[in-house]
């Protein structure tokens, strides 16, 4: 690129260096496996008495610290917001999720609900979480290779 | 973009340009950043400190295995001041583009 370079070579300029963030990002199948489990532990532990749904939760926000913590020092960058594109919806389709899940897992405790349910929820979202952690991280590959909103 | 276009002379040099796109969508590290615009870490520090002075970029280190790194991120101003230059480029990308071929004069 040139020392002033005109407007097309300079948008040009920046799409090639958001898209080029995440372009080789090669992360283990572990991450998925482990983003899913904290997140069906959170879910699956609205179904256990006070306190330990609380304790649960507490563990699990340490784990997520953990894995922001491992994956920065990896690749040195951490996403600073939520896309309001692709990757947001994809992020909003697991929270809108989670919360369903969470609703039934708490209706084993606050209802007598079925005893297996919170099992299920937990299962259910540790599936869904996992594949949408590279759902979202497709999404997000493509919302960078755009300028950014 | 819905950001009012103004042309910012400090973000729109090269390197600049690239570290503030990076930082748009993430908070980097100062070895990250340096390898992806292929600069020295003179010259890295050179463009951060610019950037930090103008009230663009925050720096934060943070100790790691008995060393410390430096975290970058865009700042709300910075942010803003992107997000401006980025819609003035586009508006003067369109004034400038090319005329499709058969769209141009005739006659």
């Amino acid at each position: 690129m040139t020392q002033d370079p005109d407007p097309h070579e300079a948008l040009a300029s920046i799409k090639a260096a958001r898209s080029a963030i995440g372009r080789d990002l090669d992360y283990p199948i572990g991450w998925d496996f482990a983003y899913g489990a904290v997140l069906a532990a959170i879910v699956a532990s609205q179904g256990l008495p006070s306190p330990w749904n609380t304790t649960v939760f507490i563990f699990c926000m340490l784990g997520v610290v953990l894995m922001v913590q491992w994956w920065k020092k990896r690749f040195g960058w951490w996403v600073n917001g939520y896309s309001p594109r692709r990757a947001g919806r994809v992020a909003w389709f697991l929270v809108a999720f989670m919360l369903v899940m969470m609703g039934l897992a708490l209706w084993t405790r606050l209802y007598d609900g079925p005893v297996w349910m919170p099992w299920a929820a937990g299962v259910a979202t540790w599936l869904v979480a996992g594949l949408s952690g590279r759902w979202w991280m497709q999404a997000y590959r493509k919302d960078l290779t755009e300028l950014p909103q | 973009m819905s950001a009012a276009p103004v042309f910012d002379a400090l973000i729109h040099a090269p390197g600049r340009l690239q570290i503030c796109a990076i930082l748009s969508s993430v908070d980097a590290e100062f070895a990250m950043l340096r390898d992806a615009i292929k600069v020295s870490d003179s010259v890295m520090s050179k463009h951060l400190k610019q950037l930090e002075e103008a009230g663009y970029v925050k720096l934060t280190k943070a100790a790691e295995n008995g060393r410390q790194r430096t975290w970058v991120s865009l700042t709300s101003a910075g942010r803003k001041a992107f997000a401006a230059h980025v819609a003035e480029l586009q508006r003067l990308a369109e004034m400038t583009a090319p005329v499709p071929l058969g769209q141009g004069f005739s006659g």
